[in-house]
């Protein structure tokens, strides 16, 4: 079935469908929900959530972009929860006992311990520096450099304008920049490059 | 050799230009200059270089499948019980759903200790009020059904005044919060006292006491307000709603419209009076009653000893503020017609004490009043209306007051002997929001006649906020806003999430228009009309413009705007 059979099924209260539609994006989904909100657990929930407000608000959906729509959603819920967080600060004693080795990515068997280290510690890094990033910077550089959403999608998700969109990129890819140097030590010539000249 | 002549290529100019959406003249004088300038040069490698290890982060690992289950429940509860860190989104909620009794046990038993466990105890307690009457007679029959009302009265001041005191950053302050306090002490006779044609056009309303908040639910749904079936206080547990045991047989008549609830029958005074007073206050009296009858069994006081527990567990929760939003600053349209009555008829006490302020500061002359009055009812796209929140107060037609009038007095504030009709959820949204001191916000619901004939609300659905130009000042020194001149290309768009809510953050101040926007055509909300009595009069509704002023700091909510149809 076609993305656009799928949706027509869902909206007449078919779940399976619906969860054909879920299967397809909530990789996606959840890697955006929990570079947002760096916690794993509150990321499940904004991605739960999201889907089942997308399932229950599916009739609203009148066609076009369906992986805009659902983002949109998905990343109004993480909106939410960062709403909430904010108003209620908490700090989960499991993200103490946590260090930053357990970040949940995927594995690769082709690759060696050494890269598999290497690329661990690299993706960490970027990851922490994601994290020092505002919430609305954070969604935009992880869809557009991560995921390699369009400008006009990003536009579409965040409802922001696309002037909006290209300048929190900006802001986002320069602050992330400026945070590589500072820990340069695990990164190329590039980024000491800049340093050494002045 | 690094130099800087080119420090006026920002980093805007460059991230698009590595993106390849820079136009064709910029993108050339980019080169140009990376060509020319090595730090120019370097800041777009190190641009490049960034995106690149963005590129190859590595996936992330799913914690499990976010498949939905094949027998969800759509309901908010589902939600609720899914998250345990998502915002209370439905902070009350009355259950719709006709399930069977051991599924609404179940769902009742399973729930969060809290609140359920004063209706536990205080259903406990009425059984046991039954068998002690064989053991002890009518006397203590009578100490014991006093209990339950003093619970059940506690209880209700508990839930209304967690929604008063929720959020401190309310825009409407610490003034409105406690007006929602006082509001809350004298719930039942709130709507009586409305009255539509004495209304202010700018009013604070305190969010909902309980009973108010499901005769408001009611009358959004067109249910006979006095058929409206009770539910306990103690049953509407935050974030939970019960499947089935959403209403128990009341011992004792509720108050009724012309009943202010310290006067109930069958609760004594102390006890009323505790429940009006803060949850601390009602923990006296509950342990008081509860140790008059502690003798009973073992199993009454133990009953009582969980109230008593939950009520100090409610005073913790009023210490976070972390409860339903603490107040809602709802304006008005000029010609006296509101959006939901319910609404405003509750905020009528806090709207008669905002209304002197506002008298103040935005009082114009009556001249004035005249000329804001024909200018919303004139032709929409040709009329300049007055600010949003900028009006004056007026007297509403009298069509519109004497049926605001009467739905207020049919109000569901007396008792349901035969509990038939069903309530739709009644949801608060979290809608509180941070606010900087430069910028405002503005949140409201929308709902739309739906196919069934019931309003519902407008479900993920585009909506737009323009900004109007600057305001003029016409022949006679009035200030007006055209609601016409917007710039359409820069309209800040959002969605209504499936209760209607929408949530604009961060706007600059000014005046605004709401935009509705259906497969890119966009067209501006007016101001909800008061349909259901211009087609009981057989009159054309009038809509006027819907003009929202922003202030920095403030959060304005709409309320509830609803529509017969949308454009």
């Amino acid at each position: 079935m076609t993305e656009e059979e799928l949706i027509d099924s869902a909206k007449s209260g078919d779940v399976d469908s619906f969860n054909q539609l879920i299967y397809t994006y909530e990789r996606l989904a959840y890697s955006v929900a929990h570079r947002t909100l760096r916690n794993p657990d509150l990321a499940a929930d904004a991605v739960q959530n999201g889907f089942v407000k997308a399932f229950r608000g599916l009739n609203g959906f009148r066609g076009g972009n369906f992986r805009a729509w659902l983002m949109r959603i998905v990343t109004n819920c993480c909106y939410d929860i960062l709403r909430a967080e904010k108003r209620r600060p908490t700090e989960s004693l499991d993200h103490l006992l946590s260090g930053v080795e357990h970040l949940p990515y995927l594995t690769d068997p082709q690759e060696s311990p050494e890269q598999y280290t290497s690329r661990m510690e690299l993706g960490n890094l970027i990851e922490t520096g994601i994290g020092t990033l505002p919430a609305d910077q954070r969604v935009v550089i992880v869809l557009r450099d991560v995921h390699g959403y369009t400008y006009q999608e990003i536009a579409d998700i965040t409802q922001d304008a696309m002037g909006t969109v290209k300048s929190r990129l900006s802001r986002a890819r320069g602050g992330l920049r400026d945070y590589l140097q500072q820990h340069s030590e695990l990164l190329p010539e590039t980024y000491r490059h800049k340093d050494a000249s002045l | 050799m690094l130099s800087s002549n080119d420090s006026h290529i920002t980093d805007e100019m460059l991230s698009a230009f590595i993106d390849n959406v820079l136009p064709e003249n910029e993108h050339k004088f980019v080169e140009a200059a990376i060509k020319a300038d090595a730090e120019v040069a370097w800041r777009v490698q190190s641009l490049r270089q960034t995106v690149a290890y963005l590129n190859e982060l590595p996936e992330l690992a799913l914690p499990r499948s976010f498949a939905l289950p094949a027998n969800i429940s759509l309901t908010e509860s589902w939600l609720a019980r899914q998250s345990t860190h998502q915002p209370k989104a439905a902070q009350l909620e009355v259950s719709t759903q006709d399930s069977g009794f051991w599924s609404g046990l179940r769902n009742y038993l399973q729930g969060p200790k809290g609140l359920s466990f004063n209706a536990m105890a205080a259903a406990i307690a009425l059984a046991l009020l039954v068998g002690g009457g064989f053991l002890y007679g009518d006397l203590l029959t009578e100490n014991l059904r006093s209990l339950t009302n003093s619970a059940q009265v506690a209880t209700t001041s508990q839930n209304t005044e967690i929604a008063s005191n929720a959020d401190a950053n309310s825009s409407a302050g610490a003034e409105t919060e406690s007006d929602a306090a006082d509001d809350s002490q004298d719930s039942s006779t709130i709507v009586q006292e409305s009255d539509a044609a004495e209304m202010s056009t700018s009013v604070s309303v305190a969010i909902l006491p309980t009973e108010t908040a499901i005769a408001m639910a009611a009358t959004q749904q067109n249910v006979e307000p006095a058929n409206a079936e009770f539910v306990d206080p103690a049953i509407l547990t935050p974030s939970r709603p019960l499947a089935q045991p959403t209403s128990i047989p009341l011992s004792t008549p509720l108050p009724t419209p012309d009943m202010p609830l310290a006067q109930a029958p069958a609760a004594p005074a102390a006890a009323s009076a505790a429940a009006s007073s803060s949850m601390a206050n009602t923990v006296a009296p509950l342990t008081a009653q509860a140790q008059a009858v502690e003798g009973i069994t073992d199993m009454a006081a133990s009953s009582i000893e969980r109230a008593d527990a939950d009520s100090e567990q409610f005073d913790s929760v009023e210490d976070r503020g972390e409860g339903i939003i603490s107040s809602r600053k709802i304006d008005l349209p000029t010609d006296g017609s509101i959006a939901n009555e319910s609404m405003a008829n509750e905020s009528m006490e806090t709207a008669a004490e905002n209304y002197n302020e506002f008298i103040e500061e935005y009082s114009p002359t009556a001249e004035e009043s005249n000329m804001g009055n024909q200018a919303s009812s004139g032709s929409l796209e040709s009329s300049s209306v007055i600010p949003f929140n900028v009006n004056t107060p007026q007297s509403a037609p009298s069509g519109v007051a004497a049926a605001s009038s009467s739905q207020a007095q049919a109000a569901p504030l007396t008792e349901s002997t035969t509990p038939q009709a069903t309530i739709p959820p009644v949801e608060l949204p979290p809608i509180v929001i941070e606010i900087d001191e430069s910028t405002g916000a503005l949140t409201g619901t929308i709902q739309v006649r739906q196919d069934n004939g019931t309003m519902g609300p407008l479900a993920v659905a585009y909506i737009g906020l323009g900004q109007l130009d600057a305001m003029t000042i016409d022949e006679n020194g009035v200030a007006k806003y055209d609601a016409t001149q917007y710039n359409e290309s820069a309209v800040r768009y959002t969605s209504t999430d499936n209760n209607g809510l929408f949530i604009f953050t961060s706007i600059e101040p000014g005046a605004y228009v709401l935009i509705y926007n259906v497969n890119g055509t966009q067209s501006r909300l007016n101001m909800p009309t008061d349909i259901g009595n211009d087609v009981a009069n057989n009159v054309e509704p009038t809509p006027a413009a819907l003009v929202i002023e922003i202030r920095a700091g403030e959060q304005i909510d709409t309320g509830v705007l609803q529509y017969e149809k949308l454009p």
